[in-house]
Protein backbone atom coordinates (compact mmCIF):
# COMPACT_ATOMS: atom_id res chain seq x y z
CA UNK A 1 0.00 0.00 0.00
CA UNK A 2 2.80 2.38 0.91
CA UNK A 3 4.30 2.13 -2.62
CA UNK A 4 1.23 3.75 -4.11
CA UNK A 5 1.31 7.39 -5.06
CA UNK A 6 -2.17 8.35 -3.90
CA UNK A 7 -3.27 11.91 -3.63
CA UNK A 8 -6.50 11.56 -1.65
CA UNK A 9 -7.10 15.32 -1.49
CA UNK A 10 -7.06 15.69 -5.29
CA UNK A 11 -9.24 12.63 -5.78
CA UNK A 12 -11.70 13.85 -3.18
CA UNK A 13 -11.94 17.24 -4.89
CA UNK A 14 -12.51 15.53 -8.25
CA UNK A 15 -15.22 13.32 -6.76
CA UNK A 16 -17.11 16.21 -5.17
CA UNK A 17 -16.70 18.24 -8.34
CA UNK A 18 -18.47 15.44 -10.23
CA UNK A 19 -21.22 15.29 -7.63
CA UNK A 20 -21.67 19.06 -7.82
CA UNK A 21 -21.86 19.01 -11.63
CA UNK A 22 -24.33 16.14 -11.41
CA UNK A 23 -26.51 17.96 -8.91
CA UNK A 24 -26.51 21.04 -11.15
CA UNK A 25 -27.73 18.95 -14.08
CA UNK A 26 -30.31 17.09 -11.99
CA UNK A 27 -31.65 20.31 -10.49
CA UNK A 28 -32.82 21.59 -13.88
CA UNK A 29 -34.15 18.26 -15.16
CA UNK A 30 -37.79 17.32 -14.60
CA UNK A 31 -39.44 13.93 -14.85
CA UNK A 32 -41.11 14.98 -18.11
CA UNK A 33 -37.64 15.51 -19.62
CA UNK A 34 -36.94 11.81 -19.18
CA UNK A 35 -38.93 10.49 -22.11
CA UNK A 36 -38.89 6.83 -23.15
CA UNK A 37 -40.82 4.90 -25.81
CA UNK A 38 -41.46 8.05 -27.82
CA UNK A 39 -41.69 6.54 -31.32
CA UNK A 40 -45.21 7.36 -32.61
CA UNK A 41 -47.64 4.43 -32.51
CA UNK A 42 -51.35 3.77 -32.39
CA UNK A 43 -53.49 1.32 -30.45
CA UNK A 44 -55.02 -1.06 -32.95
CA UNK A 45 -56.51 -3.74 -30.69
CA UNK A 46 -56.92 -4.57 -26.98
CA UNK A 47 -57.65 -7.71 -25.03
CA UNK A 48 -58.04 -7.51 -21.23
CA UNK A 49 -55.10 -5.39 -20.04
CA UNK A 50 -52.96 -6.17 -23.08
CA UNK A 51 -52.64 -3.84 -26.07
CA UNK A 52 -51.51 -4.26 -29.65
CA UNK A 53 -49.67 -1.23 -31.06
CA UNK A 54 -48.79 -0.49 -34.65
CA UNK A 55 -45.90 1.93 -35.18
CA UNK A 56 -46.30 4.69 -37.73
CA UNK A 57 -44.29 3.81 -40.85
CA UNK A 58 -41.46 6.22 -41.70
CA UNK A 59 -40.42 5.02 -45.11
CA UNK A 60 -41.84 2.92 -47.92
CA UNK A 61 -42.32 -0.68 -46.85
CA UNK A 62 -39.37 -2.88 -47.82
CA UNK A 63 -40.59 -6.16 -46.32
CA UNK A 64 -44.20 -7.10 -47.07
CA UNK A 65 -44.80 -9.41 -44.07
CA UNK A 66 -45.62 -7.50 -40.87
CA UNK A 67 -43.37 -8.05 -37.85
CA UNK A 68 -44.87 -8.53 -34.39
CA UNK A 69 -42.55 -7.85 -31.43
CA UNK A 70 -43.38 -9.85 -28.31
CA UNK A 71 -41.64 -8.66 -25.17
CA UNK A 72 -41.40 -10.44 -21.81
CA UNK A 73 -43.89 -10.01 -18.96
CA UNK A 74 -40.91 -9.73 -16.61
CA UNK A 75 -39.92 -6.25 -17.87
CA UNK A 76 -41.56 -3.50 -19.89
CA UNK A 77 -41.58 -3.32 -23.70
CA UNK A 78 -40.25 0.25 -23.54
CA UNK A 79 -36.75 -1.26 -23.56
CA UNK A 80 -36.96 -1.72 -27.35
CA UNK A 81 -37.63 2.00 -27.78
CA UNK A 82 -35.69 3.54 -24.91
CA UNK A 83 -34.46 6.59 -26.80
CA UNK A 84 -34.70 7.73 -30.41
CA UNK A 85 -31.04 7.17 -31.33
CA UNK A 86 -30.93 3.69 -29.80
CA UNK A 87 -34.35 2.33 -30.66
CA UNK A 88 -34.81 -1.18 -32.01
CA UNK A 89 -38.27 -0.18 -33.17
CA UNK A 90 -36.99 3.06 -34.74
CA UNK A 91 -34.25 1.22 -36.64
CA UNK A 92 -36.73 -1.33 -37.99
CA UNK A 93 -39.09 1.44 -39.13
CA UNK A 94 -36.17 3.20 -40.85
CA UNK A 95 -35.44 -0.10 -42.60
CA UNK A 96 -38.97 -0.29 -44.02
CA UNK A 97 -40.49 -2.92 -41.72
CA UNK A 98 -44.15 -2.78 -40.69
CA UNK A 99 -43.85 -3.09 -36.90
CA UNK A 100 -46.48 -4.23 -34.41
CA UNK A 101 -45.83 -4.74 -30.69
CA UNK A 102 -47.69 -6.26 -27.75
CA UNK A 103 -47.80 -4.37 -24.46
CA UNK A 104 -48.75 -6.80 -21.68
CA UNK A 105 -49.99 -3.92 -19.53
CA UNK A 106 -49.84 -3.71 -15.77
CA UNK A 107 -51.19 -6.87 -14.16
CA UNK A 108 -52.15 -6.82 -10.50
CA UNK A 109 -53.46 -9.33 -7.98
CA UNK A 110 -56.81 -9.59 -9.80
CA UNK A 111 -54.88 -11.11 -12.75
CA UNK A 112 -53.22 -13.82 -10.71
CA UNK A 113 -55.11 -16.67 -12.44
CA UNK A 114 -53.99 -15.76 -15.97
CA UNK A 115 -52.10 -18.75 -17.34
CA UNK A 116 -49.08 -19.12 -19.57
CA UNK A 117 -51.48 -20.68 -22.12
CA UNK A 118 -53.45 -17.41 -22.21
CA UNK A 119 -50.33 -15.48 -23.15
CA UNK A 120 -49.60 -17.88 -26.00
CA UNK A 121 -52.99 -18.67 -27.53
CA UNK A 122 -55.44 -16.04 -26.28
CA UNK A 123 -53.33 -12.88 -26.40
CA UNK A 124 -50.46 -13.59 -28.83
CA UNK A 125 -52.61 -15.91 -30.97
CA UNK A 126 -55.47 -13.40 -31.03
CA UNK A 127 -53.16 -10.58 -32.11
CA UNK A 128 -51.53 -12.69 -34.82
CA UNK A 129 -55.01 -13.45 -36.23
CA UNK A 130 -55.92 -9.76 -36.06
CA UNK A 131 -52.78 -8.74 -37.99
CA UNK A 132 -53.31 -11.49 -40.57
CA UNK A 133 -56.90 -10.37 -41.10
CA UNK A 134 -56.30 -6.61 -41.30
CA UNK A 135 -53.26 -7.01 -43.57
CA UNK A 136 -54.90 -9.79 -45.61
CA UNK A 137 -51.85 -12.02 -45.23
CA UNK A 138 -51.57 -15.72 -44.34
CA UNK A 139 -48.74 -15.34 -41.88
CA UNK A 140 -46.67 -12.85 -39.89
CA UNK A 141 -43.07 -12.70 -38.69
CA UNK A 142 -42.40 -12.77 -34.96
CA UNK A 143 -39.60 -11.28 -32.87
CA UNK A 144 -39.78 -12.74 -29.36
CA UNK A 145 -37.66 -11.31 -26.57
CA UNK A 146 -36.66 -13.22 -23.41
CA UNK A 147 -39.86 -14.70 -21.93
CA UNK A 148 -41.66 -13.27 -24.96
CA UNK A 149 -39.34 -15.47 -27.00
CA UNK A 150 -40.71 -18.51 -25.20
CA UNK A 151 -44.30 -17.34 -25.88
CA UNK A 152 -43.47 -16.98 -29.58
CA UNK A 153 -41.56 -20.28 -29.75
CA UNK A 154 -44.56 -22.12 -28.30
CA UNK A 155 -46.98 -20.31 -30.58
CA UNK A 156 -44.87 -20.91 -33.68
CA UNK A 157 -44.43 -24.62 -32.89
CA UNK A 158 -48.18 -25.03 -32.38
CA UNK A 159 -49.23 -22.81 -35.31
CA UNK A 160 -46.42 -23.03 -37.90
CA UNK A 161 -48.78 -22.15 -40.77
CA UNK A 162 -49.33 -18.69 -39.29
CA UNK A 163 -45.66 -17.82 -38.71
CA UNK A 164 -43.54 -16.88 -41.71
CA UNK A 165 -40.29 -16.23 -39.80
CA UNK A 166 -39.34 -16.65 -36.15
CA UNK A 167 -36.67 -14.39 -34.66
CA UNK A 168 -35.71 -14.76 -31.02
CA UNK A 169 -33.58 -12.49 -28.87
CA UNK A 170 -31.99 -13.49 -25.52
CA UNK A 171 -34.50 -16.33 -25.15
CA UNK A 172 -33.90 -19.31 -22.85
CA UNK A 173 -34.90 -22.65 -24.39
CA UNK A 174 -32.86 -25.24 -22.48
CA UNK A 175 -33.15 -23.85 -18.95
CA UNK A 176 -30.54 -26.23 -17.54
CA UNK A 177 -27.86 -25.56 -20.17
CA UNK A 178 -26.31 -22.93 -17.89
CA UNK A 179 -24.61 -25.87 -16.13
CA UNK A 180 -22.27 -26.18 -19.14
CA UNK A 181 -21.37 -22.51 -18.70
CA UNK A 182 -18.39 -21.64 -16.52
CA UNK A 183 -18.82 -17.84 -16.67
CA UNK A 184 -18.88 -16.74 -13.03
CA UNK A 185 -21.50 -14.04 -13.49
CA UNK A 186 -23.99 -16.19 -15.40
CA UNK A 187 -26.73 -18.59 -14.32
CA UNK A 188 -27.71 -17.08 -10.96
CA UNK A 189 -31.45 -17.16 -11.71
CA UNK A 190 -31.27 -20.74 -13.02
CA UNK A 191 -29.52 -21.91 -9.83
CA UNK A 192 -31.85 -19.83 -7.64
CA UNK A 193 -34.87 -21.65 -9.07
CA UNK A 194 -33.30 -25.13 -9.15
CA UNK A 195 -32.39 -24.74 -5.47
CA UNK A 196 -36.08 -24.68 -4.50
CA UNK A 197 -38.50 -27.58 -4.79
CA UNK A 198 -41.64 -27.19 -6.95
CA UNK A 199 -43.71 -26.97 -3.76
CA UNK A 200 -41.47 -24.25 -2.32
CA UNK A 201 -41.70 -22.26 -5.54
CA UNK A 202 -45.47 -22.68 -5.63
CA UNK A 203 -45.80 -21.59 -2.00
CA UNK A 204 -43.55 -18.58 -2.63
CA UNK A 205 -45.66 -17.36 -5.56
CA UNK A 206 -48.94 -18.13 -3.76
CA UNK A 207 -47.83 -16.11 -0.75
CA UNK A 208 -47.63 -13.02 -3.00
CA UNK A 209 -50.42 -14.12 -5.33
CA UNK A 210 -48.10 -13.07 -8.15
CA UNK A 211 -44.40 -12.57 -8.82
CA UNK A 212 -44.01 -8.94 -7.72
CA UNK A 213 -41.90 -6.72 -9.96
CA UNK A 214 -39.79 -5.47 -7.07
CA UNK A 215 -38.91 -9.04 -6.02
CA UNK A 216 -37.87 -9.86 -9.57
CA UNK A 217 -35.81 -6.66 -9.61
CA UNK A 218 -34.14 -7.65 -6.35
CA UNK A 219 -33.12 -11.03 -7.80
CA UNK A 220 -31.60 -9.23 -10.80
CA UNK A 221 -29.65 -6.95 -8.44
CA UNK A 222 -28.23 -10.02 -6.66
CA UNK A 223 -26.66 -11.09 -9.96
CA UNK A 224 -24.21 -8.18 -9.72
CA UNK A 225 -23.96 -7.94 -5.92
CA UNK A 226 -21.28 -5.29 -5.43
CA UNK A 227 -22.24 -3.18 -8.43
CA UNK A 228 -25.77 -3.05 -7.01
CA UNK A 229 -24.36 -1.89 -3.66
CA UNK A 230 -22.25 0.90 -5.18
CA UNK A 231 -24.60 2.09 -7.92
CA UNK A 232 -26.25 4.89 -5.97
CA UNK A 233 -23.22 6.03 -3.95
CA UNK A 234 -19.66 5.45 -5.21
CA UNK A 235 -20.63 5.05 -8.87
CA UNK A 236 -23.28 7.75 -8.83
CA UNK A 237 -20.75 10.56 -9.39
CA UNK A 238 -19.81 9.10 -12.78
CA UNK A 239 -23.44 8.40 -13.69
CA UNK A 240 -24.65 11.96 -13.20
CA UNK A 241 -21.62 14.12 -13.99
CA UNK A 242 -21.56 13.84 -17.77
CA UNK A 243 -23.32 16.03 -20.32
CA UNK A 244 -27.06 16.61 -20.06
CA UNK A 245 -27.61 13.97 -22.75
CA UNK A 246 -25.45 11.41 -20.88
CA UNK A 247 -27.36 12.06 -17.66
CA UNK A 248 -30.63 11.65 -19.55
CA UNK A 249 -29.39 8.27 -20.86
CA UNK A 250 -28.78 7.20 -17.27
CA UNK A 251 -32.18 8.46 -16.14
CA UNK A 252 -34.02 6.80 -19.03
CA UNK A 253 -32.59 3.47 -17.94
CA UNK A 254 -33.59 4.23 -14.34
CA UNK A 255 -37.11 5.00 -15.49
CA UNK A 256 -37.29 1.67 -17.28
CA UNK A 257 -35.83 -0.24 -14.31
CA UNK A 258 -38.28 1.30 -11.86
CA UNK A 259 -41.25 0.30 -14.02
CA UNK A 260 -41.09 -3.46 -13.55
CA UNK A 261 -44.56 -5.03 -13.82
CA UNK A 262 -45.86 -7.83 -11.62
CA UNK A 263 -46.07 -11.26 -13.22
CA UNK A 264 -49.46 -13.00 -12.86
CA UNK A 265 -49.10 -15.84 -10.35
CA UNK A 266 -50.28 -18.88 -12.31
CA UNK A 267 -48.25 -17.92 -15.38
CA UNK A 268 -45.24 -17.29 -13.11
CA UNK A 269 -45.57 -20.84 -11.72
CA UNK A 270 -45.38 -22.23 -15.25
CA UNK A 271 -42.40 -20.00 -16.04
CA UNK A 272 -40.45 -20.94 -12.93
CA UNK A 273 -41.57 -24.49 -12.16
CA UNK A 274 -42.38 -26.12 -15.52
CA UNK A 275 -39.70 -24.28 -17.49
CA UNK A 276 -36.86 -23.13 -15.22
CA UNK A 277 -37.13 -25.98 -12.73
CA UNK A 278 -38.40 -28.96 -14.75
CA UNK A 279 -37.00 -27.86 -18.13
CA UNK A 280 -40.09 -29.24 -19.88
CA UNK A 281 -39.75 -27.32 -23.15
CA UNK A 282 -36.57 -29.06 -24.26
CA UNK A 283 -37.88 -32.45 -23.11
CA UNK A 284 -41.13 -32.33 -25.14
CA UNK A 285 -43.18 -32.28 -21.94
CA UNK A 286 -44.40 -28.70 -22.06
CA UNK A 287 -47.98 -28.19 -23.16
CA UNK A 288 -50.14 -25.19 -24.03
CA UNK A 289 -53.91 -25.65 -23.89
CA UNK A 290 -53.36 -29.40 -23.72
CA UNK A 291 -51.09 -29.57 -26.78
CA UNK A 292 -47.44 -30.62 -26.39
CA UNK A 293 -44.94 -28.09 -27.77
CA UNK A 294 -42.52 -29.94 -30.04
CA UNK A 295 -39.59 -27.75 -31.11
CA UNK A 296 -39.10 -29.87 -34.23
CA UNK A 297 -42.36 -28.34 -35.45
CA UNK A 298 -40.46 -25.07 -35.89
CA UNK A 299 -40.24 -25.53 -39.63
CA UNK A 300 -40.11 -21.83 -40.55
CA UNK A 301 -36.81 -19.89 -40.83
CA UNK A 302 -35.37 -19.18 -37.38
CA UNK A 303 -32.96 -16.40 -36.37
CA UNK A 304 -31.60 -16.88 -32.85
CA UNK A 305 -29.94 -13.81 -31.30
CA UNK A 306 -28.12 -14.10 -27.99
CA UNK A 307 -25.70 -12.02 -25.93
CA UNK A 308 -22.32 -13.45 -24.92
CA UNK A 309 -22.23 -11.42 -21.69
CA UNK A 310 -25.85 -12.06 -20.73
CA UNK A 311 -25.98 -12.64 -16.96
CA UNK A 312 -29.77 -13.15 -16.96
CA UNK A 313 -30.13 -15.63 -19.84
CA UNK A 314 -26.83 -17.57 -20.17
CA UNK A 315 -25.93 -17.98 -23.88
CA UNK A 316 -25.93 -21.84 -23.79
CA UNK A 317 -29.60 -21.79 -22.71
CA UNK A 318 -30.43 -19.88 -25.92
CA UNK A 319 -28.04 -21.63 -28.28
CA UNK A 320 -29.58 -25.00 -27.40
CA UNK A 321 -32.47 -24.20 -29.74
CA UNK A 322 -30.27 -24.97 -32.76
CA UNK A 323 -30.22 -28.69 -31.88
CA UNK A 324 -33.99 -29.00 -31.77
CA UNK A 325 -35.58 -26.96 -34.56
CA UNK A 326 -37.15 -28.71 -37.53
CA UNK A 327 -35.80 -26.29 -40.14
CA UNK A 328 -32.57 -26.22 -42.11
CA UNK A 329 -32.86 -22.43 -42.30
CA UNK A 330 -31.48 -21.72 -38.82
CA UNK A 331 -29.15 -18.79 -38.18
CA UNK A 332 -27.49 -17.40 -35.05
CA UNK A 333 -26.28 -13.91 -34.19
CA UNK A 334 -24.00 -13.56 -31.14
CA UNK A 335 -23.68 -10.05 -29.73
CA UNK A 336 -20.80 -9.13 -27.45
CA UNK A 337 -22.98 -7.36 -24.88
CA UNK A 338 -25.23 -8.16 -21.92
CA UNK A 339 -28.97 -8.89 -21.76
CA UNK A 340 -30.12 -5.27 -21.84
CA UNK A 341 -27.16 -4.07 -23.91
CA UNK A 342 -28.64 -6.11 -26.77
CA UNK A 343 -31.32 -3.41 -27.11
CA UNK A 344 -29.69 -0.25 -25.79
CA UNK A 345 -26.06 -0.47 -26.86
CA UNK A 346 -25.83 1.73 -29.97
CA UNK A 347 -23.59 -0.72 -31.81
CA UNK A 348 -25.41 -3.89 -30.74
CA UNK A 349 -28.94 -2.72 -31.46
CA UNK A 350 -27.90 -1.44 -34.90
CA UNK A 351 -26.29 -4.80 -35.68
CA UNK A 352 -29.37 -6.61 -34.39
CA UNK A 353 -31.83 -4.60 -36.46
CA UNK A 354 -29.68 -4.57 -39.62
CA UNK A 355 -29.19 -8.34 -39.42
CA UNK A 356 -32.88 -8.88 -38.72
CA UNK A 357 -33.93 -6.65 -41.61
CA UNK A 358 -31.65 -8.40 -44.12
CA UNK A 359 -32.79 -11.78 -42.83
CA UNK A 360 -36.49 -10.87 -43.12
CA UNK A 361 -36.06 -9.24 -46.53
CA UNK A 362 -34.51 -12.43 -47.91
CA UNK A 363 -37.43 -14.55 -46.67
CA UNK B 1 4.02 -3.60 13.55
CA UNK B 2 3.41 -3.95 9.85
CA UNK B 3 0.16 -2.90 8.21
CA UNK B 4 -0.60 -6.58 7.60
CA UNK B 5 -0.22 -7.41 11.29
CA UNK B 6 -2.54 -4.51 12.17
CA UNK B 7 -5.02 -5.73 9.66
CA UNK B 8 -4.85 -9.30 11.02
CA UNK B 9 -5.64 -7.97 14.50
CA UNK B 10 -8.63 -6.02 13.22
CA UNK B 11 -9.75 -8.98 11.20
CA UNK B 12 -9.54 -11.31 14.20
CA UNK B 13 -11.52 -8.86 16.31
CA UNK B 14 -14.12 -8.64 13.57
CA UNK B 15 -14.41 -12.42 13.32
CA UNK B 16 -14.63 -12.79 17.12
CA UNK B 17 -17.42 -10.24 17.24
CA UNK B 18 -19.19 -11.97 14.38
CA UNK B 19 -18.97 -15.38 16.09
CA UNK B 20 -20.23 -13.92 19.38
CA UNK B 21 -23.18 -12.21 17.64
CA UNK B 22 -24.00 -15.41 15.78
CA UNK B 23 -24.02 -17.39 19.04
CA UNK B 24 -26.26 -14.81 20.70
CA UNK B 25 -28.67 -14.92 17.78
CA UNK B 26 -28.70 -18.73 17.86
CA UNK B 27 -29.41 -18.67 21.61
CA UNK B 28 -32.13 -16.10 21.21
CA UNK B 29 -33.94 -18.16 18.65
CA UNK B 30 -33.46 -21.45 20.44
CA UNK B 31 -36.84 -22.33 21.92
CA UNK B 32 -35.48 -24.10 24.98
CA UNK B 33 -32.89 -21.49 25.88
CA UNK B 34 -33.58 -19.30 28.90
CA UNK B 35 -30.76 -16.89 29.78
CA UNK B 36 -29.77 -17.23 33.48
CA UNK B 37 -31.85 -14.91 35.69
CA UNK B 38 -33.79 -13.54 32.72
CA UNK B 39 -37.28 -14.02 31.26
CA UNK B 40 -37.76 -16.61 28.49
CA UNK B 41 -36.72 -15.67 24.96
CA UNK B 42 -39.13 -14.63 22.20
CA UNK B 43 -38.92 -18.08 20.62
CA UNK B 44 -39.67 -19.76 23.94
CA UNK B 45 -42.69 -17.46 24.42
CA UNK B 46 -44.15 -18.19 21.00
CA UNK B 47 -43.46 -21.90 21.51
CA UNK B 48 -45.31 -21.74 24.80
CA UNK B 49 -48.28 -19.97 23.20
CA UNK B 50 -48.38 -22.41 20.32
CA UNK B 51 -48.40 -25.43 22.64
CA UNK B 52 -51.22 -24.31 24.95
CA UNK B 53 -54.64 -25.92 24.55
CA UNK B 54 -56.99 -24.25 22.07
CA UNK B 55 -59.32 -21.81 23.88
CA UNK B 56 -62.67 -21.23 22.20
CA UNK B 57 -63.22 -17.75 23.68
CA UNK B 58 -60.24 -16.42 21.68
CA UNK B 59 -61.70 -17.61 18.33
CA UNK B 60 -58.36 -19.13 17.29
CA UNK B 61 -56.69 -15.74 17.48
CA UNK B 62 -54.18 -17.00 20.06
CA UNK B 63 -52.97 -19.70 17.68
CA UNK B 64 -52.65 -17.22 14.83
CA UNK B 65 -50.66 -14.80 16.96
CA UNK B 66 -48.40 -17.65 18.11
CA UNK B 67 -47.90 -18.86 14.53
CA UNK B 68 -47.09 -15.32 13.42
CA UNK B 69 -44.57 -14.83 16.24
CA UNK B 70 -42.94 -18.13 15.44
CA UNK B 71 -42.70 -17.25 11.74
CA UNK B 72 -41.31 -13.79 12.53
CA UNK B 73 -38.69 -15.36 14.81
CA UNK B 74 -37.72 -17.93 12.21
CA UNK B 75 -37.42 -15.23 9.52
CA UNK B 76 -35.19 -13.05 11.70
CA UNK B 77 -32.99 -16.06 12.47
CA UNK B 78 -32.77 -17.07 8.81
CA UNK B 79 -31.92 -13.51 7.83
CA UNK B 80 -29.22 -13.33 10.53
CA UNK B 81 -27.72 -16.58 9.28
CA UNK B 82 -27.67 -15.32 5.68
CA UNK B 83 -26.17 -11.95 6.65
CA UNK B 84 -23.54 -13.66 8.80
CA UNK B 85 -22.50 -15.88 5.92
CA UNK B 86 -22.25 -12.91 3.54
CA UNK B 87 -20.34 -10.83 6.12
CA UNK B 88 -17.87 -13.64 6.77
CA UNK B 89 -17.27 -14.06 3.06
CA UNK B 90 -16.81 -10.29 2.69
CA UNK B 91 -14.28 -10.12 5.54
CA UNK B 92 -12.35 -13.13 4.31
CA UNK B 93 -12.24 -11.66 0.79
CA UNK B 94 -10.90 -8.40 2.19
CA UNK B 95 -8.23 -10.25 4.13
CA UNK B 96 -7.10 -12.07 0.98
CA UNK B 97 -7.25 -8.87 -1.07
CA UNK B 98 -5.29 -6.75 1.38
CA UNK B 99 -2.54 -9.30 1.87
CA UNK B 100 -2.43 -10.75 -1.62
CA UNK B 101 -0.71 -7.99 -3.61
CA UNK B 102 -3.20 -6.98 -6.25
CA UNK B 103 -1.01 -5.09 -8.65
CA UNK B 104 -0.03 -1.45 -8.72
CA UNK B 105 -2.68 1.21 -8.83
CA UNK B 106 -2.18 4.87 -9.49
CA UNK B 107 -5.06 6.32 -7.54
CA UNK B 108 -7.30 5.69 -4.57
CA UNK B 109 -10.22 5.40 -6.98
CA UNK B 110 -8.46 2.64 -8.95
CA UNK B 111 -7.66 0.82 -5.74
CA UNK B 112 -11.29 0.97 -4.62
CA UNK B 113 -12.43 -0.25 -8.04
CA UNK B 114 -9.99 -3.16 -7.80
CA UNK B 115 -11.40 -4.09 -4.40
CA UNK B 116 -14.99 -3.86 -5.61
CA UNK B 117 -14.24 -6.14 -8.55
CA UNK B 118 -12.47 -8.58 -6.25
CA UNK B 119 -15.34 -8.47 -3.74
CA UNK B 120 -17.90 -8.94 -6.52
CA UNK B 121 -16.13 -12.08 -7.75
CA UNK B 122 -15.90 -13.36 -4.17
CA UNK B 123 -19.65 -12.85 -3.71
CA UNK B 124 -20.43 -14.56 -7.03
CA UNK B 125 -18.28 -17.51 -5.96
CA UNK B 126 -20.10 -17.64 -2.62
CA UNK B 127 -23.47 -17.67 -4.39
CA UNK B 128 -22.45 -20.92 -6.10
CA UNK B 129 -21.62 -22.77 -2.88
CA UNK B 130 -23.87 -25.42 -1.34
CA UNK B 131 -23.67 -23.61 2.00
CA UNK B 132 -25.00 -20.36 0.52
CA UNK B 133 -27.74 -22.08 -1.45
CA UNK B 134 -28.94 -23.92 1.65
CA UNK B 135 -28.99 -20.76 3.80
CA UNK B 136 -30.69 -18.80 1.03
CA UNK B 137 -33.33 -21.54 0.64
CA UNK B 138 -34.05 -21.39 4.38
CA UNK B 139 -34.41 -17.61 4.18
CA UNK B 140 -36.80 -17.75 1.19
CA UNK B 141 -38.97 -20.38 2.87
CA UNK B 142 -38.99 -18.46 6.15
CA UNK B 143 -40.14 -15.34 4.30
CA UNK B 144 -42.93 -17.31 2.60
CA UNK B 145 -44.09 -18.67 5.97
CA UNK B 146 -43.95 -15.19 7.52
CA UNK B 147 -46.10 -13.66 4.75
CA UNK B 148 -48.68 -16.44 5.08
CA UNK B 149 -48.95 -16.15 8.86
CA UNK B 150 -49.09 -12.34 8.67
CA UNK B 151 -51.88 -12.58 6.12
CA UNK B 152 -53.85 -14.92 8.38
CA UNK B 153 -53.59 -12.44 11.20
CA UNK B 154 -54.55 -9.50 8.99
CA UNK B 155 -57.57 -11.36 7.68
CA UNK B 156 -58.92 -11.70 11.21
CA UNK B 157 -58.75 -7.92 11.55
CA UNK B 158 -60.24 -7.38 8.08
CA UNK B 159 -63.16 -9.73 8.71
CA UNK B 160 -63.95 -8.08 12.04
CA UNK B 161 -64.02 -4.69 10.32
CA UNK B 162 -66.05 -5.67 7.25
CA UNK B 163 -63.09 -5.27 4.94
CA UNK B 164 -62.47 -7.61 1.96
CA UNK B 165 -59.71 -10.14 2.56
CA UNK B 166 -57.08 -11.44 0.10
CA UNK B 167 -58.75 -14.85 0.25
CA UNK B 168 -62.11 -13.36 -0.76
CA UNK B 169 -60.55 -11.32 -3.58
CA UNK B 170 -58.72 -14.43 -4.82
CA UNK B 171 -62.00 -16.35 -4.83
CA UNK B 172 -63.78 -13.61 -6.77
CA UNK B 173 -61.01 -13.05 -9.31
CA UNK B 174 -60.77 -16.81 -9.90
CA UNK B 175 -64.51 -17.01 -10.56
CA UNK B 176 -64.33 -14.10 -13.02
CA UNK B 177 -61.27 -15.61 -14.74
CA UNK B 178 -62.90 -19.02 -15.14
CA UNK B 179 -66.13 -17.53 -16.46
CA UNK B 180 -64.20 -15.45 -18.97
CA UNK B 181 -62.26 -18.50 -20.13
CA UNK B 182 -65.49 -20.47 -20.51
CA UNK B 183 -67.09 -17.61 -22.44
CA UNK B 184 -64.14 -17.40 -24.83
CA UNK B 185 -64.24 -21.11 -25.40
CA UNK B 186 -67.97 -20.95 -26.21
CA UNK B 187 -67.40 -18.03 -28.60
CA UNK B 188 -64.71 -20.00 -30.42
CA UNK B 189 -67.01 -23.03 -30.69
CA UNK B 190 -69.84 -20.85 -32.03
CA UNK B 191 -67.50 -19.22 -34.52
CA UNK B 192 -66.29 -22.61 -35.73
CA UNK B 193 -69.89 -23.84 -36.03
CA UNK B 194 -70.86 -20.74 -38.00
CA UNK B 195 -67.88 -21.23 -40.34
CA UNK B 196 -68.81 -24.89 -40.83
CA UNK B 197 -72.40 -23.94 -41.70
CA UNK B 198 -71.18 -21.25 -44.14
CA UNK B 199 -68.82 -23.76 -45.69
CA UNK B 200 -71.71 -26.25 -46.02
CA UNK B 201 -73.91 -23.60 -47.69
CA UNK B 202 -71.24 -22.66 -50.19
CA UNK B 203 -70.57 -26.33 -51.01
CA UNK B 204 -74.25 -26.79 -51.84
Amino acid sequence: MSELQFNPADESIQYWDKIQRGMSTLSVLRDEDVVIASTPKEVVYCNDKTTLYRYQPRVERRVSTPLLIVYSQVGRYTMVDLQPDRSVVGNLLDNGIDVYLIDWGTPNLSDRWIQFDDYVEEYLGGYVDFIRKTNEVDDVSLLGICEGGVFTTCYAALNPQKVRNLALAVTPIDFHADQEDDALEQGYLNRWVRNLSPTELEDLIDSFGQMPGDITGMIFQEMTPVKSLTKYNVDLADSISGSREQVLNFLRMEKWLSDRPHHPGEAAKTWLIDLYKKNQLINKQFSVDGRIVDLSDLTMPVLNIFANKDHIVPPPTSKALGHHVGTEDYKELALDVGHIGTFVSRKANQLLTDTLTEWLAAR
Amino acid sequence: MSENADFSDYFKQGMDFLSMSQQQMNDWFEETFVPPGQPPTMAAMSGLMGNTPHLDNLFGMDKKVAAFLEAATALTAANAELQALISRNWLEAYQRFSTGGNGATTSFGDSVDQWFNYANDAMLQLQRTTEFLEVQRKYINASTEYRNRYRELMEVFQEKNNMPTRTEIDDLSRTVYELKRELRSLKRQMSRSAEAIEQGDSDE
